[in-house]
């Protein structure tokens, strides 16, 4: 599997939310792309290791256990970047992940990123509550007045 | 991904090419209006034999089906439209082989309805299809048969304005200083469902009670194989057009030009105060947006061209590989702003434009290799021709038309600006910069009802 595949696979096991929608094979936006890049280069060794442990032979029962409870806190909290990467569209220090997940964690706000304005318009989190980031939106004038379609057509298979 | 069920249709689309040949005239069934679609798929060569083939009723579409296959599937189809759409309108001519400079002849949609025509100022029924364009009495002095109408200036400069560009960004000044002029024209079946539902005008527009559904374009399949058959049905199709006046400077030869009635409607507002005007002219095309409604994508597929001279991209200009003259842009200027309107106040009636001003154009989304390489091949086969200087610029396509989530069916490429049409709106800005089917998917009736990705109803009276 090539390693954007397993990046996909290993996104769609942390988020919840179909491959299919994530990285579409018909995909003029390519935000998997840009995630992948970040990722990878924000934090390059350990982003190996996650990899690694989704494409083992083998694959983990539970991928998502496997990378959040049973490899160490430095894949973990990376992890935990690219999750928060998908759903909000911006990119967290998985060394500041850490520190506010510690028992006293900093007073002042954790400090992000947007990784850039494609990624600002297809944060998940608008999607898992059917709705539209602040700004942008491809729904019809008028959609306010209507409900909105069933959250498994948002980030189902 | 891209639905199914419309990857399905367009290889079904594609393998009749040759089903085609063993069709006879009783597998036909009759359809309204009956036209002979082209589907000629995109892996054919490039030859002088597509300059007859005809308009598309769909794109044909082949596997792989890649993203880039697709586009290129598209692209293939957009010049088949262009080929068609531009041929001479007596029916006859071969394309680029008219008695004009350049072969030129007035083209098939110079007999289509423009926005004035059909959304009339006292809100009443158009005149019927092949009725002369209704002359201004402003004009009526100078007219002569046959002379298009082009109006300058809407009541409210809006995304159909012909004085501005969309989001009342500015007009564009060519660089004899003479504004840039705009058309919308559509054909007969966009026509006719207008007409046929009171579309035209507020009133009929307010007895509708559901969504603007305009007919599409398909192939006709044979109930008991599925198999795709001729004729088939025309879709809706809308064009914009954008014109430079032509000047003793400007080789005809390189333009498809028309004689013109350069209508300035009265405007008195905040944005401008224009006194009604008309006068004679030649109009050379500078850009051209076509629009089809086909089958499985009822975003519409949207094919823009330029003409080649209009504007070196931004990486031209960088790299100083620039050509001696464009019609937006001087090679010599180096202090003139990029791609920033004129100021105030926009007047059509005063020309040329104030103070020596003219729009200092550059593209800023370059053309892929791909369209570069498709252009050559059909530029070969116009060679010599006026419409060898044209060029695609894209053309725009929903990648999942059945989306429950996104009714623009996440459009490819994203962004897609004509410098002649979207100067000003160029760029990756999401919600910011040109997107045909993003854009248009906002447009209404005037009653707020969703009109079918055309701004055109919103302009009844």
């Amino acid at each position: 599997m090539a390693d954007m595949d397993t990046f996909v696979a290993i996104s769609a096991a942390l988020t919840g939310i179909d491959p299919g929608k994530l990285a579409p094979g018909v995909d003029p936006i390519k935000v998997s792309a840009e995630y992948f890049q970040k990722a990878s280069t924000e934090a390059p060794d350990v982003f190996k290791r996650v990899l690694s442990i989704a494409s083992a032979t083998p694959p983990p029962a539970n991928l998502a256990d496997a990378l959040l409870n049973g490899s160490g806190d430095d894949v973990r909290f990376l992890c935990r970047s690219i999750m928060l990467m998908w759903f909000l569209g911006s990119w967290f220090n998985p060394n500041d992940l850490k520190l506010y997940a510690s028992a006293i964690p900093p007073a002042a706000p954790i400090s992000s990123s947007v990784v850039s304005s494609k990624a600002y318009t297809q944060g998940w989190v608008w999607a898992a509550a059917q709705a539209h980031p602040m700004g942008y939106s491809t729904l019809r004038f008028g959609y306010w007045n209507q409900p909105p379609v069933a959250l498994n057509d948002f980030i189902g298979a | 991904m891209r639905s199914f069920s419309s990857l399905l249709c367009a290889a079904i689309l594609a393998a009749a090419t040759m089903a085609l040949a063993t069709i006879t005239a009783a597998d036909v069934a009759p359809t309204e209006p009956p036209v002979s679609c082209n589907v000629t798929p995109p892996s054919t060569p490039v030859t002088s034999t597509l300059l007859t083939s005809g308009l598309p009723c769909k794109a044909a579409i082949i596997a792989p089906f890649t993203i880039e296959n697709i586009q290129h599937g598209f692209d293939f189809y957009s010049w088949l439209t262009f080929l068609a759409v531009n041929s001479p309108q007596n029916g006859k001519t071969v394309i680029g082989q008219g008695t004009g400079a350049g072969g030129d002849s007035p083209t098939v949609w110079q007999g289509w309805k423009d926005i004035d025509s059909v959304m009339r100022a006292d809100g009443s029924q158009p005149t019927p299809w092949g009725a002369p364009t209704p002359v201004p009495s402003a004009c009526a002095r100078i007219a002569s048969p046959g002379d298009a109408v082009v109006s300058m200036v809407g009541k409210t400069p809006n995304v159909l304005s012909a004085i501005s560009e969309p989001f009342k960004t500015g007009p564009l000044i060519d660089q004899n200083g003479n504004y840039t002029r705009f058309d919308i024209l559509m054909n007969q079946t966009m026509f006719d469902h207008i007409v046929s539902n009171d579309l035209y005008s507020k009133a009929g527009q307010m007895k509708s009670t559901g969504d603007v559904d305009f007919p599409v374009g398909s192939l006709s399949a044979k109930p008991a194989t599925g198999a795709v058959t001729e004729p088939g049905v025309l879709g809706s199709m809308m064009i914009k057009l954008a014109w430079k006046v032509m000047t003793p400077a400007d080789s005809p030869a390189r333009f498809h030009t028309m004689s013109a009635l350069i209508y300035n409607k009265p405007v008195a507002g905040t944005d401008a105060s224009v006194k009604e005007s008309c006068h004679k002219a030649t109009l050379g095309l500078v850009g051209i947006h076509i629009a089809h409604k086909i089958a499985g994508d009822p975003q519409w597929i949207w094919s823009s061209f330029e003409h080649i001279d209009n504007a070196p991209s931004q990486a031209d200009v960088d790299a100083k590989t620039l050509n001696a003259h464009y019609n937006y842009f001087d090679p010599s200027c180096a202090d003139c702003k990029i791609n920033e309107p004129p100021g105030r106040p926009w007047d059509p009636n005063v020309e040329p434009f104030p103070g020596h001003f003219k729009s200092q154009i550059t593209r800023v989304i370059p053309l892929t290799d791909a369209t570069v390489a498709i252009n050559a091949s059909f530029h070969a086969i116009l060679k010599g021709t006026v419409w060898e200087n044209y060029m695609l610029i894209s053309t725009q396509w929903p990648t999942n038309a059945a989306s429950k989530t996104d009714p623009t069916g996440r459009p490819a490429p994203t962004y897609l600006a004509n410098t002649t049409a979207e100067t000003y709106i160029q760029g990756r800005v999401p919600m910011s910069s040109s997107n045909c089917i993003e854009c248009h998917n906002n447009a209404t009736t005037t009653t707020g009802r969703f009109s079918d990705f055309t701004y055109i109803l919103e302009n009844a009276h």
